[in-house]
């Protein structure tokens, strides 16, 4: 049995992480409390999954809401949650709009702090925005437009998703949203925006494949594991 | 004209003595510190400079070193350096670079340049006079009319005090169809009534009519408070002869005006804050403005609104705002480029911002963390 947070920048990244949970652990050992933060305080905003009692898995998704950054509000929590049994808490942010090229300065600031916190606790970066993860799985174009292949988005905007490294998009949001616009959609920080993308992902891809090709999303998954295998897969 | 630098010694071998090292500032400043770290006191120096220099204090500071460098607009810096004890000058000095434009010491008489011939000229006035104020003379010394305008327009506010509504609305404070009418003198910086805020309201709306209300009706939205209309009127419910004028708001949830004595104490320092960050569009604009403890008593939202609405409205009337605060919404909102932490030690202050620790506000932004850690971590060296 497992108990451990994820605190996240926004309402995207928390309805993604709490996806890729179910994908990968089904609805029957996974309870999942869901808080937001606004103006300082935590609000409960539901669970999701199995009832509680004998789950596997119990985690705590904490949607930041953007004024709260996620290492403050890890700091913060961090001594009420092991008090509460929590044996582990992960951090999902991300650098826009600052530059890709402090990303390791980044990771060595965050873990020199993390090192002082009372229980195990990582921060992952999405690079430039979670939705990097999103453009890697590029068959999901498809399953948002059937007139989206890739050839056609290449020809459109010029931007070959197959083979580009997706965490060098510098804005893979407003991408998306300009992919989505070929055919009448768009994308931006709407909860069915997000929803309707976060629905036609494909998980088995991007727990199992996409990490080889996509280092944060790797770091992700493999943090993911350790929480709850206590090791990577 | 922006105040650049100050620098501020009082008391000095004193038991009294408190001193601010030299501190550079920008446009937009949110000065923060826990209690007692001396954010007012550092407002206070800063608006107090402004005030001798506007000759609007006839007295002088038992005692108090200045050192400030304004600059023009044009990117001239003059440094301004005066000593006063026992309510007398020992020292005053006006340069700029290498040119000295105005010196004396102790009672001695003094130079002052003169324009356009640039001579230096001898000058004798009383020890409990300043020079930069007694001399002005647009013909022969313009350098001082320069700084006089910066001295004159600055606004000094306390958000939490000053707002409230004893101080404008007590009943006995009335506002006469005449000075409403008379437009002219209750929008300028020295009538003595201006801290009325009615009666700035009223004279507003009369000279500015819709373009002035809907301006303010727009900045409480954005703060927050969902507005209709307002105005100014009699307060219907304090019974007195004559009836004291107030201001009013209906909120769009409200079938009735919210008269100004009724309002929460929170709304009507919004309320002030924003009318008064709103005149500087419609009238002319405060070269700074000195604004202590904002967004006290308000709530998340509104703090955060009212701190956007301020920034943009220095930003567009072209004014320097100095604000200060500890509270934990405003520090979040306002980008670390904008702060500066107080540190005092004993009676000596510190500033630290971008200015002169630029690369820790880097290095702490990557982090990723609330503003307010940043403050939690460097203000308790004390």
């Amino acid at each position: 049995m497992s108990a451990f947070a994820i605190f996240v920048e926004g309402q995207t990244e928390l309805i993604f992480v709490e996806r890729l949970l179910f994908e990968m652990l089904g609805y029957q050992d996974l309870r999942i409390e869901r808080e937001t933060q606004h103006g300082g305080l935590y609000h409960e905003i539901g669970f999701r999954g199995a009832p509680p009692g004998n789950v596997c898995h119990n985690v705590l998704l904490v949607n930041c809401a953007c004024d709260g950054k996620v290492l403050s509000a890890i700091e913060e929590r961090a001594n009420k949650l092991r008090n509460a049994g929590y044996d582990r808490i992960l951090g999902l942010r991300d650098i826009y709009p600052a530059p890709s090229d402090e990303l390791e300065e980044i990771y060595e600031l965050t873990a020199n702090r993390l090192v002082s916190m009372p229980l195990p606790c990582k921060l992952v970066i999405a690079v430039r925005e979670i939705e990097a993860w999103f453009i890697a799985d590029t068959e999901h174009f498809l399953r948002y437009n059937s007139l989206l292949p890739s050839a056609f988005i290449q020809q459109k905007i010029g931007v070959d998703v197959a083979q580009r490294d997706v965490e060098q998009i510098p804005h893979p949001a407003e991408l998306l949203r300009k992919i989505y616009n070929l055919v009448g959609g768009t994308y931006g920080k709407k909860l069915k925006e997000a929803h309707r993308v976060v629905n036609i992902l494909n998980y088995e891809y991007l727990y199992l494949e996409a990490p080889d090709s996509v280092p944060a999303l790797k770091k992700f998954v493999d943090e993911l594991d350790v929480a709850m295998w206590k090791s990577p897969l | 004209m922006q105040l650049k630098n100050i620098e501020y010694k009082q008391y000095e071998g004193d038991k009294r003595e408190w001193t601010v090292e030299p501190a550079s500032f920008g446009k937009i400043n949110l000065i923060v510190g826990k209690n007692a770290s001396g954010k007012t006191r550092i407002l206070n120096v800063m608006a107090g400079l402004a005030r001798i220099l506007a000759g609007k204090q006839q007295v002088l500071f038992d005692s108090g070193d200045f050192k400030a460098t304004l600059v023009t607009p044009k990117g001239k810096s003059f440094v301004y350096e005066i000593s006063m004890q026992n309510n007398l000058v020992n020292r005053e000095c006006l340069s700029c670079g290498d040119n000295q434009y105005l010196i004396r010491e102790g009672s001695g008489p003094g130079k002052i340049k003169t324009e356009p011939k640039g001579e230096m000229v001898d000058f004798q006035i009383k020890p409990n006079q300043l020079a930069i104020f007694l001399k002005r003379d647009s013909l022969q010394y313009p350098f001082l009319e320069e700084i006089a305008a910066w001295a004159e327009s600055t606004e000094h506010y306390e958000f939490a005090t000053l707002f409230g509504p004893n101080s404008i609305g007590s009943p006995g404070v009335l506002v006469s169809m005449d000075q409403i009418k008379d437009s002219e003198k209750p929008l300028s910086r020295d009538f003595k009534h201006r801290e009325m805020l009615q009666l700035l309201v009223a004279v507003a709306i009369n000279k500015f009519s819709d373009p002035f209300k809907k301006s303010i009706l727009a900045d409480m939205n954005q703060v927050g408070y969902d507005l209709e209309d307002m105005g100014v009127g009699v307060l219907s419910d304090i019974k007195m002869i004559p009836p004291p004028f107030g201001i009013w708001v209906k909120e769009r949830d409200l079938q009735c005006n919210t008269e100004q004595n009724q309002m929460s104490l929170g709304m009507f320092r919004a309320l002030s804050a924003v009318i008064r960050m709103n005149l500087p569009e419609f009238t002319n604009a405060p070269s700074a403005v000195f604004l202590d403890d904002v967004g006290e008593g308000l709530d998340f939202e509104r703090s955060v609104g009212l701190i956007k609405t301020l920034i943009e409205k220095a930003e567009k009337g072209g004014f320097q705002l100095f604000m200060t605060s500890n509270d934990r919404f405003v520090m979040n909102e306002v980008p670390l480029k904008y702060w500066s932490v107080i540190i005092r030690m004993g009676s000596l202050v510190k500033v630290k911002n971008y200015e002169n620790s630029r690369d820790e506000f880097n290095k702490f932004e990557k982090l990723g963390l609330n503003n307010f850690d940043y403050f939690v971590a460097n203000s308790s060296r004390t």
